[in-house]
């Protein structure tokens, strides 16, 4: 087995996952990861190979052009769907919609930092990874995540309690 | 005894720690009630983060639909399209042995302003003079997701990556430009051989004069032309549809089940729709046919889809 091939056997499904959570969208993240591992086939030698991949991942997210290009087609090509009202549904309840809205929700109200820090803590990176992904101490990765922990749990709890409120007044 | 350090306590439920602190972190968890509380309540918050996080992984793929061939809501019969084509021949016949400079004919202008795409947009004043306001419409919103802005090229001109990122949306909305200006072509040549030969002579006088020394003639002489073209379809009116606010719900659920959400704009029968309060993060697009809505949901950053269906409901007090 090649290099690359152990690389994409070892975190291919981590970092997808990652990827997706952080973006909300399986198939850009699916070519995030492919890039991350372009990138890495280039690399003659990877000191940190996980947390190498993450970073490059990360850095790959941040990109606001792609972000931009990529949401105005799938806008542009949304709306023509609606239009044409050829719909398959996808397998996907509404419930599960809205609960996933509302993590996504929670996610979002989160500090970059601290909401990195959580997406790659529940992919299993040590504190050591996290602090030179993030660029921080070592010492202080705890904190993030305590503090990125309390927030997400606190704001999806607020956002479920207001729905089912309206839900109540609208009912009545 | 030392105030619980939540950082620590989650660090040591990360098995973060040093052994040493570890062992430190354990005996105050062990003793000290505080320290049993903060750890229960950290082990608690590890748990729903979690659990929040996993509700994410369900981010469908492959909701961008393939591009489906766009179909108009008219057809032009075969033969007519054959009429047309004769009539095309022929009416460009007579206007180039009627015109004095040869020259300036020997260029295939009706042939270059029925296919101009986003990427070739050097015919756009011919071209005018051939669509109707319908096409001119998809054309420039074609052009508006083809076109990259100097942001973008500049990222292009860094990276192959966004490039390719581009080239996608041209490729799909390419079609549509390219189709629908063709059987204008056809649609205003149909009715009659004599019609038809009026229609391609002032179609093709618009080009032809287009082509000209003098933009701003053509165009006086193009706009009469545009009227000709079949209107657009009347948008159904919003009073019709008798409400602001919207019962959203799964094709397969109960009448009653589903979410309240308000209109917050209409573009003829197409509506878009925001959850009720604008706080859960929602939207919809429905088009609105005989009191019921079909559509889709998404998140406000347009990730996920699911379909729906709506009908009206009374406005929740607010």
């Amino acid at each position: 087995m090649s290099d690359i091939e152990r690389l994409f056997a070892t975190y291919h499904a981590t970092l997808v996952r990652y990827l997706t959570r952080r973006l909300g969208d399986r198939d850009w993240a699916d070519e995030i990861a492919q890039e991350t591992f372009v990138r890495a086939l280039r690399e003659e030698h990877l000191v940190n190979e996980r947390a190498w991949l993450f970073a490059v991942a990360s850095n790959l997210v941040r990109d606001e052009a792609r972000k931009d290009i990529r949401r105005r087609k799938h806008l542009a090509l949304l709306a023509e769907e609606h239009r044409e009202a050829h719909y398959e549904a996808p397998d996907v309840t509404l419930e599960r919609a809205l609960a996933a809205a509302d993590a996504r929700h929670a996610l979002d109200a989160l500090a970059e930092r601290d909401r990195q820090a959580l997406l790659l803590k529940e992919e299993g990176l040590e504190y050591t990874e996290i602090a030179e992904i993030l660029g921080i101490a070592v010492g202080s990765v705890g904190t993030t995540l305590s503090r990125a922990r309390r927030r997400l749990a606190e704001t999806y709890e607020a956002q479920v309690a207001a729905r089912a409120e309206r839900g109540h007044h609208a009912a009545s | 005894m030392p105030r619980p350090e939540e950082g620590l306590i989650h660090a040591w439920l990360d098995g973060q720690l040093p052994p040493d602190e570890a062992a430190r972190i354990e005996q105050l968890a062990a003793t000290d009630p505080e320290w049993q509380a903060a750890v229960a309540e950290a082990r608690g918050l590890i748990a729903a983060s979690s659990r929040i996080l996993a509700s994410l992984d369900h981010a469908p793929s492959g909701v961008i639909p393939e591009k489906k061939s766009v179909q108009p809501a008219w057809r032009v019969p075969q033969w007519a399209k054959v009429a047309a084509g004769i009539v095309l021949v022929a009416g460009g016949t007579v206007l180039v042995t009627q015109r004095a400079n040869p020259p300036e004919l020997s260029t295939t202008p009706v042939v270059k302003s029925t296919t101009g795409t986003a990427d070739a947009p050097t015919t756009a004043t011919p071209t005018v003079a051939l669509i109707s306001p319908r096409v001119a419409s998809a054309k420039k919103k074609t052009a508006v997701v083809a076109t990259p802005t100097a942001h973008q090229v500049s990222d292009a001109a860094a990276g192959g990556k966004e490039e390719n990122a581009i080239e996608p949306a041209r490729a799909v909305n390419a079609p549509v430009v390219e189709m629908r200006p063709k059987l204008e072509v056809a649609d205003q040549a149909a009715p009659t051989a004599a019609g038809g030969v009026a229609a391609m002579r002032t179609v093709g006088t618009a080009t032809l004069t287009a082509r000209a020394a003098e933009p701003a003639a053509s165009e006086a002489q193009a706009a009469p032309k545009m009227r000709r073209a079949a209107p657009p379809p009347a948008p159904a009116s919003m009073k019709a549809v008798g409400s602001n606010c919207f019962r959203v719900r799964e094709p397969r659920a109960t009448a009653d089940a589903g979410i309240i959400m308000r209109l917050a704009h209409a573009d003829g029968d197409t509506l878009r729709l925001e959850s009720e309060q604008g706080t859960s993060g929602l939207r919809a697009w429905i088009v609105w046919r005989d009191s019921l809505g079909y559509g889709a949901m998404t998140t406000t950053e347009g990730k996920g889809a699911v379909a729906i269906v709506a009908t009206t409901t009374g406005c929740p007090a607010p």
